[in-house]
């Protein structure tokens, strides 16, 4: 090059370097634009796009597919490709899995496992397994005889049977592997949560907190079943697993034996603080997350004190059980206001600081944003109405109680918002990352409450709580809403007349999907919150929807219809539909693996003749 | 003649203080703490003053009366007449009073004044619930975990004062320890206030006070003061947990109780949580059964366990009519249980 | 004289003033009848132990051994105590404190798995049932869940104490019968017509039937 060419080129290569930059940056601040939060989720463990091999479809519990042939464009072509009954009739909470083409779905009570061979016309049963759990759990799961979530881990299918036993069953074959008892049905203890699996241990959890059952979470050997270890709820440091490694965030939740000193004599050992909702675990910091039930008896006077480990969450580590932190959303619980709802693991930037934080949507309607790593809530935001509290106290992670929603025993309190409830309960979210919000089914329920105080009599409900719920502000029972985590603020909602308690199922395809208690099955654009499809379906919605790819290289969303569980609390309100037990799957214009091909053959024995009009005039 | 007669008094006085205390658990004449003191000593001045003015009223109407008889006779030959100078009497007869009631007046309001709150800060709170026909007391403690529940007989530190919250849970009770706290009514869907302090060891009787049923005769309460350390004792062993059976007949009897008593009745430690009955989990640690009803002794404790229908009548106990070993095996496990 | 007269009256006045008060605060309360008097009314444990719970085998004019009464039904102050006990046993948690179900069913509608008069619903309560229903023989004695008995009739599902087969055949709210519908043989088994089945035609468990009618 010439000195002269070279003298030119000079101040061009800064200019077009910046002006590339521009363009970058313009590219760049465009995309990120479009992820309005700023939050990202890992998503390990990276299951194939096409499968849905855990209940949350990652250890983060983001509920988000890649998949995107259903999106704004397709699904309003949605229909209905085939179905499944389970003829099991009582409330339906689970999403299926999908493995190597083939589903894998369990029934409630009595807990019958299917497995559905994707590949051929129609789906068949491929394997029955049944279980024949005890007829006495019906009596004494308090919210129904459902089961919310099945896992698959080394080629076997695991999960809770309602009266206390661990199952794995062979996925190939559909026989039992093993069987692990975990609890005693008489005593009013059951199981309903979904296994988690990391690794080589499955994570299990009870249920019994409003029968007086001390709340424990489980690991178990994936390959033998045998119990690795158990952490309790409530009771000494060492039975809760608390050691030298447990730093919680706030200094009210430091001390020795807060598990036993926080309750009148003796009755930790009845404490509740089941652990019967979601798991979700970080591989990076290797600690795994999961929520504890309301304080039992649900009548608080009758346990004075900040009534710990309940209404909290846990940080664990997955191999020994150690407590690493803890944060107690509602210390003495006075409404029911479970910690147990999922924890979606988000990394976002607050105040300028980037965090890797946690967020719950909780019983008493505040959605939390806390660090996982530390347990400090950095946001704390109500999400349903509510007025059970005046406000936040930041500095000292607490709502602020208010003395005239303080239930006293048979005095009734009317107009407590959020009810037992809660403004969400264990419905799952879901997350996009590519819009950075999470989405939720909400309630917009109050109760009048009146609290008797109680016996604890084993096997019997330990509870004390006598409530009517009616509709809050704006007379609508059910909300699904966008939430954006790192400023704690509702992007948009759309009211329903019926709860809404189903999952939400997140897709690339720009589309998310949701169920009401009155069966309505939608898809929403993720961004506007506008509905694009809906569907009726058989029963109300209370499980939630997943999506996977078939055989057939075809994407479909499938969801249980069976109404049950919390949601028969509002069985009065008139349109309220009947049981039902039926898995719809949906496709684009409703083409599946069964589309095209020949329908069975038809044998004539020639005595009619074709175009007969003999036959059609007497039609 | 005033002062024979004030000697009478002071000696039937006296023989009453001696017999209050012997024969008279219920007197409120002597009274053992600061929340009655004050209320006892206005009781016998007002007595006194009252006493002295039927002795000065009486005399002067004795006086008058006989004056009057002996000029009967005289005035019926004359016309009525007016003797006259009665006003001055009537005027220093009215400001006395005067004076002396107001006097009353002010010692009465300073006397509400020291009852109306403790002279220091509570040491702790008492909350009695108060049930037909029993009393249920939970003792409260800033630890939580110090906290828990026993029936009937309350335990108080010598010369410190506990506050009491009353909650009512069916009809109107009132609660009334006369040698120790007047009384004050427990009331449902009201929370009553009030407090307590014992200043001499002693155990003394109270008594449901506002008529509640059937068994409102049965409804005694006992409070006893016991010294710092006996009380903190008390207290240690109050929260421990039954202990555990260690015989074949005793461990039949906490299967009996399990079995048959533990819907209504708590025992900590052995698994019944029942709170419609009190709290046995040291019912030996009690002198009476029943709220009062009998002696705590093994003859009456069959008895009740077996009939209480029989024993207090229209009590909320039901009959049981247990067989003979269960009966013998509860009665002796529960006769482990200080 | 006058003043002296008057005097003594006004003492008489007193005196039978408060004798009248005393006489007056000497009534005695109202003691619901529930505990003494009823107790040695009660049907005989054995008696309610050997009830079946499924419809005897070859139903054929057996009679209604289950028609036992509850001496407490009706009786208010035994309602209202059983009221108290169910919520003080913790059947409230489970039936709702409107009795109208929840974990376990509804009481107060007209459908009864295991039997809706009043022997049967006492020995749901006191045997248990498999889903769940603990049973209660043992710490309730026999009185208490008669009351408890009272309370779940006066809710309006249960069936009279003497329509074990009206029970056993879901007839309420009835307004018209088939005569055919009557039979307990079978209509062709039985022709001298529709045959009406009575009470007490003695214990069916210990001795035979009686004969049927010959054709």
């Amino acid at each position: 090059m010439s000195v002269a060419s070279r003298l030119v080129a000079r101040p061009f290569a800064p200019a077009l370097a910046t002006l590339l930059s521009i363009i970058g940056a313009a590219y760049h601040s465009d995309v990120a634009a479009q992820n309005v939060s700023g939050a990202h989720a890992n998503p390990a463990p990276n299951d194939p796009a096409g499968d849905w091999h855990m209940q949350a479809r990652d250890f983060a519990n983001t509920r988000y597919s890649t998949l995107d042939q259903i999106n704004l464009d397709t699904v309003k072509r949605l229909r209905v490709a085939w179905t499944f009954s389970d003829g099991a009739a009582y409330g339906h909470e689970g999403a299926p899995l999908v493995i190597d083409s083939m589903m894998y779905v369990v029934a409630p009570f009595p807990d019958v496992a299917y497995a559905l061979d994707l590949s051929k016309p129609g789906s068949p049963i491929k394997w029955t397994y049944s279980p024949d759990p005890s007829p006495l759990a019906v009596g004494k799961a308090c919210c129904d005889a459902i089961i919310r979530g099945w896992a698959y881990a080394n080629g076997k299918l695991i999960y809770n049977l309602l009266d206390d036993h661990t199952v794995a069953v062979d996925i190939k074959t559909g026989k039992e592997v093993w069987r692990t008892k975990l609890g005693n049905v008489e005593n009013g203890e059951t199981m309903t949560m979904s296994p988690f699996v990391v690794g080589n241990k499955v994570f299990v959890g009870n249920s019994g907190g409003e029968l007086g059952k001390i709340g424990w979470l489980a690991a178990l050997d994936v390959d033998t079943g045998h119990e690795l270890w158990r952490a309790y709820s409530a009771g000494s440091d060492q039975l809760v697993k608390i050691g030298e490694d447990f730093k919680p965030y706030y200094s009210w939740m430091r001390g020795k034996d807060l598990g036993v000193s926080t309750w009148p004599a003796d009755m930790w050992k009845t404490a509740g603080g089941a652990a019967w909702g979601w798991i979700s675990y970080d591989p990076d910091l290797q600690l795994l997350y999961y929520g504890t039930s309301n304080p039992s008896p649900r009548v608080p006077v009758q346990r004075p004190g900040l009534n710990l480990w309940t209404s909290s969450v846990f940080a664990r580590d997955p191999n020994t059980g150690a407590a690493k932190w803890a944060y107690s959303f509602t210390p003495h619980d006075q409404w029911d206001y479970d910690g147990v709802n999922e924890n979606v693991l988000l990394d976002l930037t607050i105040a300028g600081r980037p965090r890797k934080v946690l967020v719950q949507f909780n019983r008493n309607a505040y959605a939390y944003t806390i660090d996982r790593a530390t347990g400090e809530v950095l946001v704390a935001a109500p999400f349903a109405y509510q007025n059970w509290s005046s406000g936040f106290d930041m500095k000292n992670g607490r709502a602020i109680v208010r003395p005239d929603k303080e239930p006293k025993p048979n005095v009734k309190l009317p107009d407590v918002c959020p009810p037992d409830i809660g403004g969400k309960d264990w419905q799952p979210s879901a997350f996009s990352p590519k819009t950075g919000l999470l989405y939720a089914g909400i309630f917009n329920i109050c109760m009048d409450v009146t609290d008797h105080r109680q016996s604890y009599i084993p096997g019997t409900p330990y509870d004390g709580m006598e409530m009517t719920r009616q509709a809050g502000p704006g007379n609508h029972w059910g909300e699904f809403m966008a939430w954006d985590p790192a400023t704690g603020k509702k992007i948009w909602s759309i009211d329903e007349k019926f709860m809404t308690m189903s999952g939400a199922l997140a897709t690339a395809g720009d589309v998310v999907f949701y169920g009401t208690v009155d069966g309505w099955f939608r898809a929403v654009n993720d961004r506007t919150g506008k509905v694009l499809w809906s569907q009726k379906l058989g029963s109300g919605i209370t499980a939630a929807p997943m999506t996977y790819l078939g055989p057939d290289g075809r994407q479909y969303v499938a969801v249980y219809a069976g109404v049950g569980g919390a949601a028969m609390v509002a069985k009065a309100t008139p349109g309220f539909p009947p049981r039902g037990s039926t898995l719809y799957v949906f496709s684009i214009d409703g083409d599946s693996v069964a589309t095209g091909l020949e329908m069975p053959t038809t044998e004539s024995t020639g005595t009619l003749k074709q175009n007969d009009s003999s036959q059609t005039s007497r039609r | 003649m005033t002062d024979f007669h004030g000697r009478q008094f002071l000696v039937v006085f006296a023989s009453f203080s001696v017999a209050a205390c012997s024969r008279a658990p219920m007197t409120f004449m002597r009274t053992f703490g600061p929340a009655a003191d004050p209320v006892t000593s206005l009781g016998w001045g007002l007595t006194i003053i009252c006493c002295l003015v039927i002795l000065i009223v009486g005399g002067l109407l004795l006086i008058a009366t006989l004056r009057a008889r002996a000029t009967d006779a005289a005035l019926s030959s004359v016309p009525i007449a007016h003797p006259g100078g009665g006003l001055r009497w009537i005027i220093v007869g009215t400001g006395i009073s005067t004076v002396v009631l107001l006097g009353l007046v002010v010692w009465t309001m300073f006397t509400l004044a020291a009852i109306a709150s403790a002279p220091s800060a509570p040491v702790f709170t008492i909350e009695i619930r108060a049930h037909q026909w029993w009393w249920e007391a939970r003792y409260l403690d800033d630890t939580s975990q110090r906290t828990f529940v026993t029936a009937n007989e309350l335990h108080i530190p010598l010369g410190k004062p506990v506050q009491l919250r009353l909650i009512g849970d069916d009809v109107i009770h009132s609660f009334w320890i006369p040698a120790l706290a007047g009384k004050t009514d427990v009331i449902p869907g009201q929370t009553n206030m009030a407090w307590i302090q014992g200043n001499t060891l002693g155990t003394y009787r109270g008594q449901c006070t506002e008529y509640c049923g059937a068994q409102h005769a049965h409804m005694a309460e006992f409070v006893t003061v016991d010294s710092a350390a006996a009380f903190q004792q008390w207290w240690e062993h109050q929260l421990s947990e039954a202990a555990a059976p260690s015989s074949a007949a005793t461990t039949r009897g906490e299967a009996v109780f399990l079995a048959r008593c533990a819907a209504c009745h708590t025992i900590r430690g052995a698994g019944a949580g029942g709170i419609l009955g009190p709290d046995l989990t040291h019912i030996m640690t009690r002198r009476t059964l029943g709220a009062g009803t009998m002696p705590n002794d093994p003859v009456s404790l069959r008895a009740w366990v077996n009939d209480a229908q029989a024993v207090k009548p229209g009590s909320r106990m039901p009959t049981l009519d247990l067989p003979q070993q269960d009966l013998a095996a509860v009665t002796a496990y529960m006769q482990t249980l200080d | 004289m006058a003043c002296n007269s008057s005097v003594s009256t006004r003492i008489a006045w007193g005196l039978i003033s408060s004798g009248l008060l005393l006489a007056g605060s000497a009534c005695k309360p109202h003691v619901a009848n529930t505990t003494l008097d009823t107790a040695r009314a009660l049907p005989p444990e054995g008696q309610l132990a050997a009830l079946p719970l499924g419809e005897i085998a070859g139903a054929a004019k057996l009679s209604a051994v289950n028609e036992v009464p509850n001496p407490l039904a009706g009786n208010a102050g035994a309602i209202e105590e059983g009221h108290r006990l169910f919520i003080a046993m913790n059947c409230a948690g489970c039936h709702g404190y409107d009795a109208k179900g929840g974990m376990g069913p509804d009481l107060t509608d007209a459908y009864w798995r295991y039997g809706g008069m009043p022997s049967s619903i006492y020995n749901s309560i006191y045997e248990g049932r498999p889903q769940g229903m603990p049973a209660w023989g043992r710490a309730l004695p026999a009185l208490e869940i008669w009351k408890l008995v009272a309370f779940v009739q006066s809710l309006g599902g249960a069936v009279a104490w003497n329509q074990y087969h009206r029970g056993l055949q879901g007839d309420h709210n009835v307004t018209s019968t088939a005569p055919e519908a009557n039979s307990l043989l079978g209509v062709f088994d039985n022709p001298s017509g529709a045959t009406t089945p009575t009470a007490g035609e003695g214990s069916a468990l210990s001795a035979p039937p009686p004969a049927a009618r010959t054709p």
